[in-house]
């Protein structure tokens, strides 16, 4: 079955950028709760103080799926958006073989402690 | 769904990621034992699934977005502790890697998405299913258990988001974390969970769950005899 679902993936993460522009054409912003702290202000007025500290906390690499910034055009964040979905797969596939590396030689050595 | 940094105060995300490393221990400890190694590459393909699903945001016109997890699914298919590490896996290089989530908020987040929507999923669709269903029966189970657990997990969200206000104000009486009190965060939450995201979940596995039915039913008809 691997084949067809890894398969099925790539379509899936070529397919991706319709996440972005759907929402985009249909005027739909972030999430509900996930808006920056300008936006919160807006809502609210004030600025939660300690949502502004925390929230420039740590600066991921690939920001938001996109590596063009916030003046990318569409094209680009497309682009920038499926090779994130590549890239975050990756780094999924690498994190499984590791776990598949400690399972495996763990396997093995109940196995062998056992025949013992 | 991914709670950012700076909404959840340390009250709030310091227990939650205490609870996540406990779960995840535990998970380690049961995986160690019922699952075998040639296993693990179908938790990387689920993982990815989940990864990629998550960016499929569907907008409401004109106001926010959501998305399906794919936690349901993977939980009813492979077991709640596969979905739990899958879901965790996604979970965590959207944080460090995307900014999706915060750093400081993945123990809520992955107790939120990959903890409470799996096993809410499993046994949602054990209680609908019972034993040797009909075809119809686990499509309606299937469907049923993604709605409710994207929902519960949304619940969830919403509750550690809607008390933000209550145990953190600054000197001035303002909320320092999420100022948005319980009765915006949960209504807003719920409602767009409970008419499109959890039916698009719903959705998504039922299709999946199609899919195995058909190419896998060894697996599915072992499931559904336990």
């Amino acid at each position: 079955m691997s084949k067809k679902v890894w398969f099925f993936l790539l379509i899936l993460a070529v397919l991706s950028p319709l996440g972005l522009f759907i929402p985009h054409w249909l005027g739909a912003g972030d999430a509900w709760g996930e808006w920056p702290v300008e936006i919160v202000k807006e809502h609210v007025g004030f600025e939660p103080k300690a949502m502004k500290e925390l929230s420039n906390s740590y600066s991921a690499p690939v920001p938001d799926y996109n590596f063009f910034g916030d003046d990318a055009s569409l094209l680009e964040q497309a682009i920038a958006y499926i090779i994130s979905a590549l890239l975050g797969v990756g780094c999924i596939l690498l994190i499984t073989f590791g776990l598949q590396k400690i399972m495996k030689h763990r396997n093995d050595t109940t196995v062998s402690s056992s025949a013992q | 769904m991914h709670i950012p940094d700076g909404y959840l105060s340390p009250q709030t995300y310091i227990p939650l990621y205490g609870g996540f490393v406990v779960l995840a221990a535990v998970a380690a400890k049961y995986l160690k034992k019922t699952m075998h190694a040639s296993m693990v590459p179908f938790m990387g393909m689920a993982a990815a699934f989940s990864f990629i699903i998550m960016m499929f945001n569907i907008p409401i016109p004109g106001g926010t977005t959501g998305h399906a997890v794919g936690g349901g699914i993977i939980s009813v298919l492979f077991g709640p502790w596969v979905a739990f590490v899958a879901v965790s896996v996604a979970l965590i290089i959207q944080a460090f890697v995307f900014g999706d989530g915060g750093i400081t908020a993945i123990g809520a987040n992955c107790f939120n998405i990959a903890f409470i929507m799996p096993f809410v999923a499993w046994y949602i669709f054990r209680i609908i299913a019972g034993t040797n269903p009909s075809e119809r029966r686990q499509l309606v189970a299937v469907f049923t258990a993604g709605w409710l657990s994207l929902n519960m997990a949304a619940f969830f969200t919403a509750l550690e988001l809607g008390i933000q206000p209550l145990i953190a104000v600054g000197d001035d009486g303002n909320p320092l974390y999420a100022p948005y009190p319980l009765k915006i965060a949960l209504p807003a939450m719920m409602i767009e969970h409970l008419l499109l995201f959890g039916i698009i979940e719903g959705l998504v596995s039922v299709f999946i769950y199609r899919y195995f039915l058909k190419h896998h039913p060894e697996m599915i008809a072992a499931k559904n005899r336990s």
